[in-house]
């Protein structure tokens, strides 16, 4: 196992450590037209097919678990969905689940509250797979496919927009449970909309599965065997697309997951194609699933909300959840005040990296979009990292005003900023 | 490409020929498609039931709500209206449910607009703080932004 494992984390490249064999070397990002965000892949070749490709990451400095620590409980409430831009209701459903089990109160939380709160989450996972197999099918060169896909999508954001005021950022989820309720005529209203979607959904499957033209380019690329899953330890949909049927919905379930009626999907075949129909098919599957709640919700009664106390007892915590991309995790420490010791999230993302590295190997480069893609790269999930000085060890915080305010002191007199 | 295949694209294509084109225009989408009834956006506070009790000041996770007081029937809150995120969090969390969210979507000038008049709002004002000296403190802090946006146009140039 040893000698198999090199790490692929690397700053590179003085060519002092390439591998053997390779005769060029590519480097994709951090600015490149194939991706929204920031990551540098360096890709080793010999011809047109991949050696080894190698990853740095930390351009997106972020500090926001610094922020959280300047912020009181309640007001990070609001801070942490802006983690991620697409999966903004997961991280706030880990975050609450977090506070209310240091608060002691995770079981005063009222049935209601927790159907809303899985509502939010599949409809974000709905239009977070939605907007991956648009984008893979641009990549892969179908942009007729691109673009049904994100016209199909706009019916599950115009019912987020309904329910919770906001498109991307639904942001109902509160410290001791929600903070809108789901009213029946929301209910109604979004009904004949979902199923809509679901006929849509089939559609977009059928194209994926049949049409030769995006088929050939997503069939046996990048395979993942399940023994080399194994080793890499990608989660999320990655992991299921290579035959390991591992969700935390069903091994640790959290709100109300192990009451409805769902399935785990999983492919065995390990290509870009098997990651796609499972997204595709846990499309379908949370399609069903927002029809189940908004059933149960007919029935479902409790407080919306129960009174927590701003000031947290002190603790430690750790939560997780299944995120459109993976497994999210969330550990926070408590110190008895109104504010957090110390917040940690390890998004989804990063845990696929090491896979998707994987997949390259002996490909050819004209496939690595694709694979590039597979695992729905999110850069915002990779890292999140506080700026301290290095050379001095200095940590600050600034606000906007002072950091305006430094640079053009930097710029007047011109010395360095920090 | 077999023939049946020819046959459905042609079909498609005019159909498609004769439906026109999918996109709209932005404010024919508007006009079929208005924002959700309950869209959230910056507060506004009803100024009989407040009491000036400075909880949706300490919640406000930007820190765009201000506020100065002498007791509970007097003083003000306002607001810098491109730092709100329009989370909600000041209604949730007020005791007297003094506050309710707009439905007009009211977009920030730019980041840097701080002497911008209308980036400011009094959104509360109560007793002796009503009127003029409302009006004088809301012009002290424009002035203040006015000095930060002075020092960015420096900067700029
Ligand atoms: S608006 Fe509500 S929370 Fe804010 S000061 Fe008035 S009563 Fe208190
Ligand atoms: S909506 Fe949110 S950001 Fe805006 S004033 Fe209220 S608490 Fe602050």
């Amino acid at each position: 196992m040893a000698e198999d494992f090199r790490s692929r984390f690397r700053v590179l490249t003085d060519g002092s450590d390439t591998p053997l064999g390779a005769d060029h070397h590519i480097f994709i990002g951090p600015q490149h037209p194939w991706a929204e965000e920031p990551a540098h892949f360096i890709i080793h070749l010999k011809g047109e097919r991949v050696v080894e490709a190698n990853i740095r990451i930390g351009f997106n400095l972020r500090g926001m678990e610094k922020a959280m620590e300047a912020r009181t409980w309640r007001q990070n409430t609001m801070l942490i969905p802006r983690a991620c831009g697409i999966c903004s209701a997961v991280h706030q459903n880990v975050y609450v689940r977090l506070v209310e089990r240091l608060a002691g109160i995770e079981d005063q939380v009222s049935e209601r509250a927790k159907l809303i709160r899985m509502f939010s989450c599949e409809a974000e996972r709905v239009h977070s797979h939605m907007l991956w197999y648009g984008i893979l099918a641009h990549d892969a060169g179908f942009d007729t496919l691109f673009h049904v896909t994100w016209r199909d999508r706009e019916i599950i954001m115009d019912i987020v927009e309904d329910i919770s005021g906001n498109r991307v950022n639904p942001a109902l989820m509160l410290i001791g449970g929600v903070k809108r309720d789901l009213p029946k005529e929301k209910a109604d209203k979004a009904r004949p909309m979902i199923n809509d979607l679901i006929k849509q959904v089939e559609y977009h499957k059928k194209v994926f599965t049949e049409e030769t033209s995006i088929v050939n380019r997503l069939e046996n690329v990048g395979v993942l065997t399940k023994e080399d899953a194994k080793k890499v330890t990608p989660n999320g949909p990655t992991a299921r697309g290579s035959g390991l049927p591992y969700d935390i919905r069903k091994t640790f379930p959290y709100e109300l997951y192990d009451d409805i009626d769902w399935n785990v999907v999983y492919y065995t075949e390990g290509d870009v194609l098997a990651t796609t129909l499972v997204r595709l098919d846990e499309t379908l599957e949370s399609l069903r699933m927002l029809n189940q709640i908004l059933d149960r919700l007919e029935t479902a009664s409790g407080e919306l909300l129960q009174r927590v106390k701003p000031r947290i007892s002190e603790g430690k915590y750790m939560t997780r959840a299944e995120a459109p991309r993976g497994e999210d995790i969330h550990y926070g420490i408590a110190n008895g005040t109104d504010k957090p010791e110390r917040y940690k999230i390890r998004a989804p993302s990063l845990g696929n990296i090491d896979a998707t590295l994987k997949r390259m190997d002996g490909e050819y480069i004209a496939d690595m979009p694709v694979i590039l893609r597979s695992y729905d790269p999110c850069f915002s999930c990779t890292n999140r990292v506080m700026i301290i000085n290095q050379s001095t060890g200095e940590k600050k915080i600034m606000g906007q005003d002072e950091f305006a305010r430094r640079a053009i002191k930097a710029k007047k007199y011109n010395r360095p900023f920090f | 490409m077999s023939k049946k295949k020819l046959l459905v694209m042609g079909r498609e294509v005019i159909k498609n020929q004769a439906k026109g084109p999918v996109t709209l225009h932005i404010s024919e989408r508007l006009e079929k498609h208005p924002p959700p009834e309950d869209i959230r956006t910056i507060p506004r506070i009803i100024e009989e039931k407040c009491i000036m009790c400075g909880t949706c000041v300490k919640v406000c996770p930007t820190h765009c709500l201000w506020m100065e007081k002498d007791d509970k029937d007097n003083g003000m809150i306002w607001l810098l209206r491109p730092q709100c995120m329009w989370c909600g969090h000041c209604q949730t969390y007020c005791p007297k449910d003094a506050i309710h969210i707009d439905r007009e979507p009211s977009l920030s000038v730019s980041l840097f607009s701080f002497n911008v008049r209308q980036d400011y709002e009094m959104i509360c004002a109560k007793g002796s703080f009503k009127g003029e000296k409302a009006e004088k403190k809301l012009a002290e802090v424009i002035e203040e932004g006015a000095k930060t946006i002075k020092e960015i146009e420096e900067f700029r140039s």
